[in-house]
Parts: C-alpha cells; sequence; structure tokens
C-alpha cells in the first residue's frame, strides 16, 4: 500500500514540476525572446545528476535517443526529461539529489530500460555506478564541524562505511568533545545523492556534483609516500638499519612509534598475564589515589 | 505592479560589465552572480517602463547570452506595509 | 530591524533565481530574518533524553525565533546532537492539540463518539465524575495514573500528592518503568540507594570504557562525543562494545563483541570468574565493603500468571537475598570459563578474554555504560548486578574513572520518577509504601492524618501495589475503569498492544485520559484528550543521569488553552472532595477536612502556597518571565512544591539520608547542580571519602545506603545465565530487538514534527543482514512484513544500514507511529523489577 502511495506521489509530483517548468519557460520565452534558447550552453547545469551507468556526457548525449524508458522503468520516479527552456538538453534524462536522490536499485533498471547503450549495460553492480560525487561544500555552515553531533549523510549513505566516513577529531574549543568529521572517499561513492536529500540544513551542506567539477587533482609529479608505500607492500627505499641511542634508563626511543618514551618506572617484561606473579601485589593494593 | 527575477547569463569576463550596464536601467538591480557569469537580476516597473519591457532590452547589452525568468509577482502595489515574524 | 512586504517578497524572488542559477549572494540579500537585537536569551534543559545538555533560547514578541547549544554549560560546552539542534520546533508543529477533546455522540460522553471540543470544566467534571466511581466500586486499583520520566520534577511530586495522598492509591507509575526499573532494582539491591555513584568526569578519567546494550554513538550523542575524545587523545585509551547486533560504537570499538540475546549473563560471570582465577581481586576492598549473596533462580518472565511458563516457575518473581561465603560464591561463577561463555554467546575466546583482563587490570580505571541492552532484560536486574560484582571485586567504583555508570533515556527519569518516586511502590526520596515509618513520615510531612497512603500491603485495602504492565492487564480485565495518562505515549511504547494495550482502553467500561501535546497513537485511542503546554511554556526543573537537577523559567506561552501537566494535576483536584474518595474512619482523624476538596488539602497546606507571587518572574538581568501556573494559583507554584519535596530529603530527622537538595533558588543561578548539595557544595562521587561528605573520615569508602542492612557494605549477588522468554523457533526463526535512532526521540511524537528531522529519517526501517534478506527473498528498499506470534507489521527492509544486525537478528526502531513495533512485541518483563524486555522476542519475515 505504502508503495503503490508513494509511486503516485511520484507521479503528481513529476506532473506538477513539469507543468511548473513549462509555465516559467514559457513566460521566459515571450518576455525575452527566443535568442537565448539556441545559445543554452551544452554542460548540464550543477544540481542535474546523469542516471546509473550515464556515458561521459558528450557520449551521452550522442547515444542517448531521448526516448525516456528510463524515466518510465525507474520504481522511485526520480527522473526527470529535459523541458524546452531548461537548461538540460532536451528530452535527457537527470535527477535532482536534493527532492529525489538515486535510490540504488540493485537490479538497476533504469540501465536494462536504456536501448541504446547510453546507459551503459556494463554497470551491473550499483556500487560500481559513479553517477557523480558527493561534496562537503560548506564547513562553515555544517553542524558536525563544529561538534555538533549530526552525521545524517553519514548514516544515510548506502556504501556505509566507505563512501563517507567520520574523521572523529578532538575538539579543541569544548576541550573535551569530539568532532565527526565526515569525509567523501571519491574511490567509493557513487553519487546517489541520499546524503544530499538527507542533510538536515535550510540548504544542503554537502551536495551531489558531476565528477568532474567536484574533483580536484594533485599535481602530476607527485606522490603520497605513504600510499605509495601502501600500494608496494613495502618501503620504496631500504630501511635504515636499527637506531641506537644514547639514553638514561627508564627510557626508551621508537623511532617509528611515539619517538622519546619515559616510563614511570622499570615494569616486568610483558605476559600473557596482566598480574604481577606475586599475588600479593595485586591483593595489597593500598596507595589508591583519589585520582 | 510585476517584480521578477530573472537570471542573466552573460560570459564569464563579462560579468563584471554587464552588471554595471544593469544597475544603470532605473527598476533594475543585481544581487550576485557575477563571478559565475549567471546574474541574480530584479526587475521592477517603473513609471517609464514596464517591467516586461525592461527585461526585453537586456539582449541589447553587450555581454548578455541569455536570460531567464524565475519568479514572477504580479499582484497588488505592494506598499511599504510592514510585516513581521519572518522568524 | 522592520520588514516591508515589498522587501519579502523581493528576497524570496532573489532567492529562487539564486536557488536556479545555483549561485549564492551575499547574506542579507536573502536572510531577512533580522538580527538577534531585542531577542531575550535564557537557559533552558533539553527537552529530550538523559544526558541533560543546556540550550539557550531566544524569544522575541513571545515567540522563541533562535537557540544555541550553551556553550557554559559543563554537560556540552555549546555542543548539541541533530534533535537538540532544531528543539524549538518541537512547539510549532502543525497540529498543536489547543483544546479538550472528548467523545461524544448527542451532547454526551460516550465511548464510541468522536472527539469533540470540550471546555475545561466540561472535562474535568467528567473525569471527577468517572474516577470517584471507580475509586468507590473498585477500590484504589480502580484508577491509575501513568505519567512520565519527563515530567517536571514538581510535576511528578504534585501527581504523586494527588494519586497516592488525594485519592489514597498506588496505582501510580511512569514511563520509566518501561525503562529504568531494571537499573533501580539493582541500586537497591546492591547499594540501598537508587541512582549511580560517578559522574559524567568519569568519561574523561577512565582508561577502559565498556559498552553494555547501549548505543551511545546515536542515543547519548554528546556523551559518545566526550567518550570518543577520550579515547582519540589518552594514550593506551580503549574501547569495548557489546551488543547483540552491530550499530554506530562499533566504529570507534577496539574490541566489539556482537553475543547471542541474553548471554550477556554469562559473559559477566565469566568475567567474576576470570578475576577470581587469577586471583586479581582486591581483597582488601572485598574485605571491607563487600558482602556477598545469591538470589533464588528460576522466578519466571513476568507474565500473566496462566502462561506455562509463569506455572513452570518455581520462584516466580522471588528475589530475597540469601549470605553467602566468598568461596561459595567463587564456587557458583566456577562453571562460567571462557570456553562455555565463548560457546553460550558465540563470542570468540580472544575478545572474552581481552575484555576480561581490561577489568582485572589493577592499573588500568574502568567505566562500563549501559542502557536498554541491560535494563529491558527478562533478568534486567540481575544482569545489573552482575555488571556491580565485576567492579565491586576489583575495587573500581565509587572514584574517578572507575566508575559502573547506568545511563538514562529520558530527561528526568532520574530526577523525576525516581528521586520524586512517582512509582507505585516509591515515595519521594527512595522512601517506599512498604515501610510504615515511611508512609508515616510522608504523611507527617503533607499534614496529613496517619494512614492516608496505602500500605503495600494495607490492613484494610489489601494488596494495593500495580505496575505498568499490570496496569494495561488490570484495564483489559475490566479491574481498572479509568487511567489518566500524561506526557508519554503508552499505547505505542506497551509491548504486546495488540493484545493488551489496545483491548484495555478500548474496554467499554473504562474511562482514558490522554494529555499531550500532539494527537498521538495514544491520544487516538483515548477517551478525553487534554492538551498539554510542553517544555519551556512551562517552569521546569529535570534531573539528568549524573544526578545533576536543572532548572528552566517559562519562556512563551502555549498555543490556545493548552495547560501544564501541573495546571491539569492541581486543577482537576479542585473537582474532587476529600469526603468523595477518603473512608469516614480517615475522615474522623481529620474532621477538619471534611466537605474541603483535595485541593484544598494538597496544595493549599500553608506549605505548598507558602511562597507568594508577584505577577513576574524576574532574572538578574532584568528580564521578566511569566508563570501562568502561579498566576492562575495565585502563589509561586513551582516554589512551593520543590521546598516541600525538599523536606523530604534536607529536613532533620528524615529516614533516609543522601538525596540532598539546594534552596529553590540556588538553581535558577546555575547550570544544574549534582546532589547531594550539602552547604552549596555538589557531590561528583559518592560513598568515597573526600568526595562525598555523607562518608566519615578513616572509612575510605562507605555504602551508606546499606548502613542498617548490613553496616555499609554493598552486595555482590551472584545469578546464574537463564534463558529468555521467548526465543526463535522453526515457525519464527528471528530474533527481534526493537531501540531507538539518532534523529527521532522515543515515539517521535516531536521529532517526526520537525520536517527537517523527518527528512533525515522518515520512517522505520528493518535493518537485516543481507543474508537472511537473501534467504527469504528480499531486497533492500522493498517491503516486507513481519509477524510474531501477537501481530504484524509492513516496513521497509535495510541491508546496508547504520545497524548491522548479524544472521538470525533484526532491528526496528519504535519511534514511528506508522509502523508500530509493540503490535511484535511479547510483554514479558523482569519479574523482579516488572520492566518490560522489548529486546529479545520471535518472529518471522517475508515479502510484504
Amino acid at each position: 500500500m505504502a508503495e503503490s502511495d508513494s509511486k503516485s506521489r511520484g507521479m503528481n509530483r513529476r506532473q506538477f514540476l513539469s507543468t511548473t517548468l513549462k509555465t516559467v519557460c514559457s513566460v521566459g520565452l515571450m518576455g525575452v525572446g527566443l535568442g537565448f534558447y539556441a545559445q543554452r550552453a551544452n554542460s548540464l547545469p550543477p544540481m542535474a545528476i546523469r542516471p546509473p551507468g550515464a556515458l561521459p556526457e558528450e557520449d551521452f548525449l550522442s547515444a542517448c535517443i531521448r526516448c525516456g524508458l528510463c524515466v518510465r522503468d525507474c520504481p522511485y520516479d526520480i527522473l526527470f526529461l529535459g523541458q524546452l527552456g531548461d537548461d538540460i538538453p532536451t528530452g535527457s534524462p537527470y535527477f535532482i539529489a536534493r527532492t529525489g536522490p538515486c535510490e540504488m536499485c540493485e537490479d538497476i533498471p533504469c540501465v536494462k530500460a536504456c536501448p541504446t547503450n547510453a546507459l551503459d549495460h556494463s554497470l551491473t553492480n550499483i556500487e560500481d555506478a559513479r553517477m557523480g560525487l558527493a561534496v562537503v561544500v560548506d564547513q562553515e555552515t555544517c553542524i558536525a564541524f563544529q561538534g555538533l553531533r549530526c552525521e545524517v549523510c553519514f548514516n544515510v549513505c548506502p556504501i556505509r562505511g566507505k563512501a563517507i566516513t567520520l574523521d572523529m577529531q578532538h575538539n579543541v574549543r569544548s576541550g573535551k568533545h569530539a568532532l565527526f568529521i565526515p569525509v567523501v572517499h571519491s574511490e567509493a561513492c557513487t553519487g546517489c545523492g541520499l546524503c544530499e536529500k538527507a542533510c538536515i540544513l535550510e540548504k544542503a551542506a554537502i551536495k551531489v556534483f558531476p565528477r568532474d567539477l567536484a574533483k580536484g587533482e594533485l599535481g602530476q609529479h607527485y606522490r603520497f609516500g605513504w600510499k605509495e608505500k601502501e600500494k608496494a607492500g613495502k618501503a620504496l627505499v631500504t630501511p635504515d638499519v636499527e637506531h641506537q641511542y644514547n639514553l638514561p634508563e627508564g627510557v626508551r626511543y621508537e623511532l617509528q612509534g611515539e619517538g622519546l618514551i619515559i616510563e614511570k618506572k622499570a615494569e616486568a617484561p610483558p605476559q600473557d598475564s596482566p598480574f604481577s606473579s606475586n599475588p600479593l601485589d595485586t591483593l595489597n593494593r593500598k596507595n589508591k589515589e583519589p585520582n | 505592479m510585476n517584480l521578477c527575477s530573472l537570471i542573466v547569463h552573460t560570459r564569464p569576463e563579462k560579468g563584471p560589465q554587464v552588471e554595471q550596464s544593469l544597475n544603470r536601467i532605473p527598476g533594475v538591480e543585481v544581487h550576485g552572480g557575477v563571478d559565475e557569469g549567471k546574474l541574480i537580476v530584479t526587475v521592477e516597473d517603473t513609471d517609464e517602463s514596464p517591467a516586461s519591457d525592461t527585461m526585453m532590452s537586456f539582449h541589447d547589452i553587450e555581454g548578455v547570452v541569455s536570460a531567464t525568468l524565475i519568479y514572477h509577482y504580479g499582484g497588488d502595489d505592494l506598499n511599504e506595509e510592514v510585516i513581521r515574524e519572518l522568524n | 530591524m522592520s520588514l516591508t512586504r515589498r522587501d519579502f517578497i523581493k528576497s524570496n524572488a532573489i532567492a529562487a533565481a539564486a536557488a536556479t542559477a545555483g549561485v549564492t549572494v551575499p547574506a542579507g540579500k536573502t536572510a531577512l530574518a533580522g538580527e538577534d537585537a531585542g531577542v531575550r536569551w535564557d537557559k533552558a534543559a533539553c527537552r529530550y533524553c538523559g544526558t541533560g545538555c543546556s540550550v539557550l533560547i531566544g524569544t522575541k514578541d513571545g515567540k522563541v525565533v533562535a537557540s544555541q547549544g550553551d556553550p557554559d554549560a559543563p554537560v556540552n560546552k555549546g555542543l548539541n546532537c541533530i534533535k537538540g539542534y532544531f528543539l524549538p520546533k518541537i512547539l510549532y508543529g502543525q497540529d498543536r492539540l489547543t483544546q479538550p477533546l472528548m467523545r461524544k455522540k448527542n451532547g454526551k460522553f460516550d465511548k464510541n463518539g468522536d472527539f469533540e471540543p470540550v471546555s475545561w470544566e466540561e472535562a474535568f467534571k467528567t473525569m471527577a465524575e468517572k474516577f470517584v466511581k471507580a475509586r468507590k466500586e473498585k477500590g484504589p486499583k480502580g484508577i491509575g495514573m501513568f505519567g512520565s520520566g519527563q515530567w517536571t520534577v514538581w510535576e511528578g511530586y504534585a501527581a504523586s500528592k494527588l494519586i497516592k495522598a488525594g485519592f489514597r492509591s498506588n496505582s501510580l507509575e511512569p514511563n520509566a518503568r518501561h525503562c529504568m526499573a531494571s537499573a533501580v532494582g539493582a541500586f537497591i539491591r546492591g547499594f540501598g540507594i537508587d541512582e549511580p555513584m560517578g559522574c559524567y568526569d568519569d568519561l574523561e578519567h577512565a582508561d577502559v570504557f565498556v559498552l553494555w546494550g547501549s548505543n551511545m554513538a546515536e542515543m547519548h550523542p554528546i556523551l559518545w562525543s566526550r567518550l570518543t575524545d577520550t579515547r582519540l587523545t589518552k594514550p593506551g585509551c580503549e574501547v569495548h562494545v557489546l551488543s547483540t547486533y552491530k550499530h554506530r560504537c562499533f566504529e570507534l570499538a577496539d574490541n566489539g563483541m556482537v553475543f547471542k540475546p541474553q548471554t550477556d549473563l554469562a559473559i559477566l560471570n565469566f568475567i567474576a570468574n576470570y578475576i577470581i582465577q587469577n586471583k586479581a581481586y582486591n581483597k582488601e576492598f572485598i574485605e571491607k565493603h563487600v558482602q556477598f549473596n545469591k538470589t533464588p533462580t528460576d522466578i519466571g518472565y513476568g507474565l500473566r500468571p496462566e502462561d506455562p511458563r509463569e506455572k513452570k516457575a518455581k520462584n516466580r518473581a522471588k528475589g530475597k537475598l540469601t549470605k553467602i561465603t566468598f568461596e561459595e560464591y567463587a564456587k557458583s561463577v566456577e562453571p562460567y570459563t571462557v570456553e562455555y561463555a565463548s560457546k553460550l554467546s558465540g563470542v570468540p575466546k580472544k575478545n572474552l578474554l581481552r575484555l576480561a583482563k581490561a577489568y582485572a587490570d589493577p592499573k588500568k580505571k574502568v567505566s562500563s555504560y549501559w542502557t536498554m541492552g541491560f535494563n529491558q532484560h527478562t533478568r534486567g536486574v540481575w544482569v545489573n548486578g552482575l555488571l556491580y560484582n565485576v567492579h565491586l571485586l576489583m575495587g573500581k567504583i565509587s572514584e574517578p574513572g572507575n566508575s559502573p555508570f547506568s545511563l538514562t533515556g529520558q530527561p528526568s527519569a532520574c530526577g523525576t520518577a525516581r528521586e520524586v518516586g512517582t512509582f507505585t511502590h516509591r515515595l519521594p526520596a527512595d522512601l517506599v509504601v512498604k515501610s510504615d515509618a515511611h508512609c508515616k513520615f510522608a504523611e507527617k510531612v503533607w499534614k496529613l492524618p496517619e494512614g492516608t497512603i496505602p500500605r503495600a500491603k494495607d490492613p484494610k485495602m489489601g494488596k494495593t501495589l500495580i505496575h505498568a504492565v499490570a496496569m494495561h492487564r488490570a484495564l483489559k480485565d475490566g479491574k481498572m475503569n479509568c487511567f489518566w495518562v500524561m506526557c508519554n505515549n503508552n499505547m505505542q511504547a506497551a509491548a504486546n498492544m495488540n493484545v493488551e494495550s489496545y483491548p484495555g482502553w478500548r474496554n467499554p467500561d473504562n474511562f482514558i485520559v490522554v494529555s499531550d501535546p500532539y494527537p498521538t497513537v495514544s491520544a487516538q485511542a483515548a477517551d478525553l484528550i487534554l492538551p498539554t503546554a510542553m517544555w519551556i511554556e512551562k517552569e521546569g526543573a529535570y534531573g539528568n543521569a549524573e544526578r545533576r537537577t536543572q532548572f528552566w523559567r517559562q519562556q512563551v506561552k502555549a498555543p490556545g488553552d493548552a495547560k501544564s501537566d501541573l495546571w491539569q494535576i492541581m486543577e482537576f483536584s479542585k473537582y474532587v472532595k476529600v469526603d468523595d474518595v477518603w473512608d469516614e474512619e480517615l475522615l474522623a482523624k481529620a474532621p477538619e477536612y471534611k466537605g474541603k476538596t483535595l485541593y484544598d488539602v494538597l496544595y493549599t497546606n500553608g506549605q505548598v502556597d507558602k511562597f507568594p507571587f508577584e505577577g513576574k518572574i524576574k532574572d538578574d538581568r532584568g528580564n521578566e518571565y511569566d508563570n501562568d501556573e502561579s498566576a492562575h494559583f495565585g502563589f509561586y507554584v513551582q516554589k512551593g512544591l520543590f521546598e516541600e519535596y525538599r523536606l523530604f530529603n534536607s529536613a532533620p530527622g528524615i529516614p533516609k539520608k543522601g538525596h540532598e537538595m539546594a534552596p529553590f533558588e540556588a538553581y535558577h543561578k546555575a547550570r544544574g547542580l549534582r546532589w547531594p548539595v550539602i552547604d552549596g557544595k555538589e557531590t561528583l562521587w559518592r560513598f568515597r571519602e573526600g568526595y562525598d561528605p555523607h562518608v566519615p573520615k578513616g572509612k575510605g569508602v562507605y555504602f551508606y545506603g546499606n548502613a542498617k542492612k548490613n553496616g555499609g557494605r554493598a552486595n555482590i549477588i551472584f545469578a546464574p545465565y537463564e534463558p529468555p522468554a521467548e526465543s526463535p523457533d522453526k515457525e519464527y526463526p528471528l530474533w527481534l530487538c526493537t531501540g531507538r535512532v539518532l534523529e527521532h526521540w522515543h515515539s517521535g511524537s516531536m521529532t517526526r514534527r520537525v520536517p527537517e528531522l523527518y527528512r533525515a529519517m522518515p520512517d522505520a526501517v528493518v535493518y537485516m543482514n543481507k543474508k537472511d534478506a537473501k534467504k527469504y527473498k528480499l531486497r533492500n528498499g522493498r517491503l516486507a512484513k513481519i509477524q510474531s506470534r501477537r501481530g504484524e507489521i509492513i516496513c521497509k527492509v535495510e541491508t546496508r544500514g547504520r545497524n548491522q544486525p548479524p544472521e538470525g537478528l533484526i532491528f526496528i526502531p519504535w519511534f514511528d507511529a506508522g509502523r508500530l513495533v509493540n503490535k511484535l512485541t511479547l510483554d514479558a518483563t523482569d519479574p523482579l523489577s516488572k520492566e518490560t524486555d522489548y529486546k529479545k522476542c520471535a518472529v518471522r519475515i517475508s515479502k510484504a
């Protein structure tokens, strides 16, 4: 019952939106003349996201025959077709993440419906889709950056724990709380837009953009050393011979770890049990400071 | 009376120049988007020119690629009645 | 800043264009909301969970226009969770109730009629008629009131007086029975006094954190943020998490353990056994401060007596402790080896050992936290106690960082339900109706004749105690005929609603009153609905989980004819005459009360009405506030009630010490004070010399709650593993666990009316394992039907969500009024605490 409900609601919303768009654009055409229409930019506006499996924009536009079958087969009715006067090439499918994100059906019916491979049929696992990329666009308004406990984007993300992770940091201002900072990982994010829809701000602080808009690119010459080491599975240059240090008693130095470690007192070597071999040491604990 | 808002697309490098030209027209205000080449513009009726004519004139401005009407208020004259409770 | 209609239209126009273009325009162009000039700021405690964060409320022209986390509040330092971020919006839901509504036909009350607006007078007249009749005909259990851990302190106190002293009935229960009763049971059995010994500062001082049946990451978000910070910044700090399914806390866990439901009992006994086998226990502490006991076993499941599981139980609901020796205790836990615990629980041995070692290491300070996983448990008192056993064996208690800490789910489960004692068996400040001396003391404070308060086993009235679950059963059986539900949503919250709750409420003999700000599931099932002023629409006080009592002033007026719970309780008492509900014998003891109303006797006794009201409440900054109750009754109601309540914990000669509160005014000047407050000083850790003034010099540690019982020792109580009431079988092969999510609070009656929260988490889903979904031919995002022996619901499947259950278990949150998971749950309770187990019953699932 709920399903048919959402279906009919979806239809209404779609009809509503397309009529509104028509009205606006007819007024626009009358008021401003047809001149602008021909000059419309070929690129997609940033908030319009192509369905899963869409080829790169130029290829997509030449392959897409504007048949609307993907729109018809979307069970959640999130897909629209560009209307005359939109910034979106007429008849081509897209969705708006803030109002209707991709629900990531396991069987990907929109791709199956595409007769021309404009939506690539080699996409069979929806998690491999790369519709766009979520970006935390505003760290100043995102309440997680201020230490509030929100994390709604993390919670709704269907690529759980991979596409969005929480980077936990010390909250310097409060001194005793942690920040839970959402971080998007491009290697896993499908751009479905569930996070943008769920963002609780008046205007979403996390938004999905087409990938080429969203992604920075590292200088061709530079590598992150620790990532390269991980990739190679070993250090790229032979590690040092073991270092030796002049140190007083009770002090150690861990080169790759904490650095200088001053031990409070010499401790028994680590063993399987946390207890002293003499039970009396444990039993007769006397000097228990209050803190 | 009429009050409209539009997006005026410009060639990005022409943004500031178009902004100046638009601001000179009575009843027209530019509110932002200059850097993006997508000017957010409001147009109101003036004694000399109804909003629709003003909008038509945008196309004569150099650097304007297109203008898209977004919002149109066409109700009663808007007096300066003070309202509250925007919160 | 004045704003014209023209400005407004224009800002809309700009906003629309900017949004379409994806362009940001300078602030101010669209944000005409105005500046903060003329906004009055004042502090208030958050309305939701037991953490007790403080917020600042900005009001202007009688409306809340802004809010912020209170940067000076020690609990949250200006932070909020997402619910707190939207806090003021709970006042402004579109469907606030603004007038009393009663089911009527042809101008008269009719159980089968439709709701029609009525005046308060008609509402209270009808109510009084019904309540008096039921009290007369069916005795003290013929009526009942079901209150709340969300009541303010004085609301709970006024209700306790009305029911216990006015109506002379012990049929008063809070929803805290569903929430904290097991924790209370274990505090009383273990320490002879309720509530945690530690405080939130343990979060910065512990080396090891262990979570038992608590999804703190979502349910106590700000405390979790503090715990996380300690884990991040303190070298060597580790976090252990135990649950029956993976949840958000596992993200931080160094040692995450998913155990089979109910086997926490075995794991805890294993840890105790490990400590003893390795001789790690703190001998000196045990010798001085601990007594060993055992508790009767095979005690049933709190079901109806005719249930075969109850008939089979040898010691149904028995809990009397028997003293044993340390050696006997050691022998009792001996069978709980790591092999046995691992086999039973499904947790790998190495994880169990790591956990046991953390507890057993004398150098590590351990704080354990738990919530509903422990409390909503058919062996809830036992399992709470088994954890205390572990801490007591090590002496890791009552000092910074060493803390067994029971977290609460409601903002004033501690402050109101527990401290004021709005339970059937309790009176204020840990006094109980079982004790004749305690009743006499209460009668003296209340200036009432001896014998007014019904004793637990009353010489005339017989057994008078009736707990929450029994109330619904009594309604169904027609033994209780009038029921007033206030400040909670018990139709949605109580277990087994199809079989017990709903038939009980709709029983034609019964009259059900629901007081609520919104049309909840409970309101829908009621006969009379009373519209309620909520949260900062009244002056209030809450007590959080760390014994912190916090006050706030009335900030705004309630809409329409909505009135606070306090007003409703006191105003209603004017409609009942003492002669209607007291017998001749009692009246003869106090002839001056003849012909008086309950209002006269209870609330204008020279104590409650002692403080005059000057028309406005003023703060130290010269701001003025309304106080609608005081204006109506003509005296400073909240102060009068609080000061009378304070006699129970601060007057000379009180029966039980340890709950001292500061004077009323002190709380308006501080962001909460942690009791006992003695000579203006708060107590952070109880029972430890130096920290707690009740501990005499030289004692070190003193569990003074047990002073009379055993000279001030804490009780270690052995209890074994026993299976749950209902386990999965062939017909119903899955465990069902219910609970909450971060975005919604409890039944969602407030948070589901905040659009942003609703958008973030609209409907309840069934969290399940991917393999189970495949097995039952279900798909993520599609609908599934979940059935138990008691009912069925339909909801969407979620296999990749925040909660990741193991195979064989599903989790459904209960906030959603559209998907009532309590149609499925079983009303099995802990026979000792009478708290329902919402975490374990058997269900099956199929494609809807």
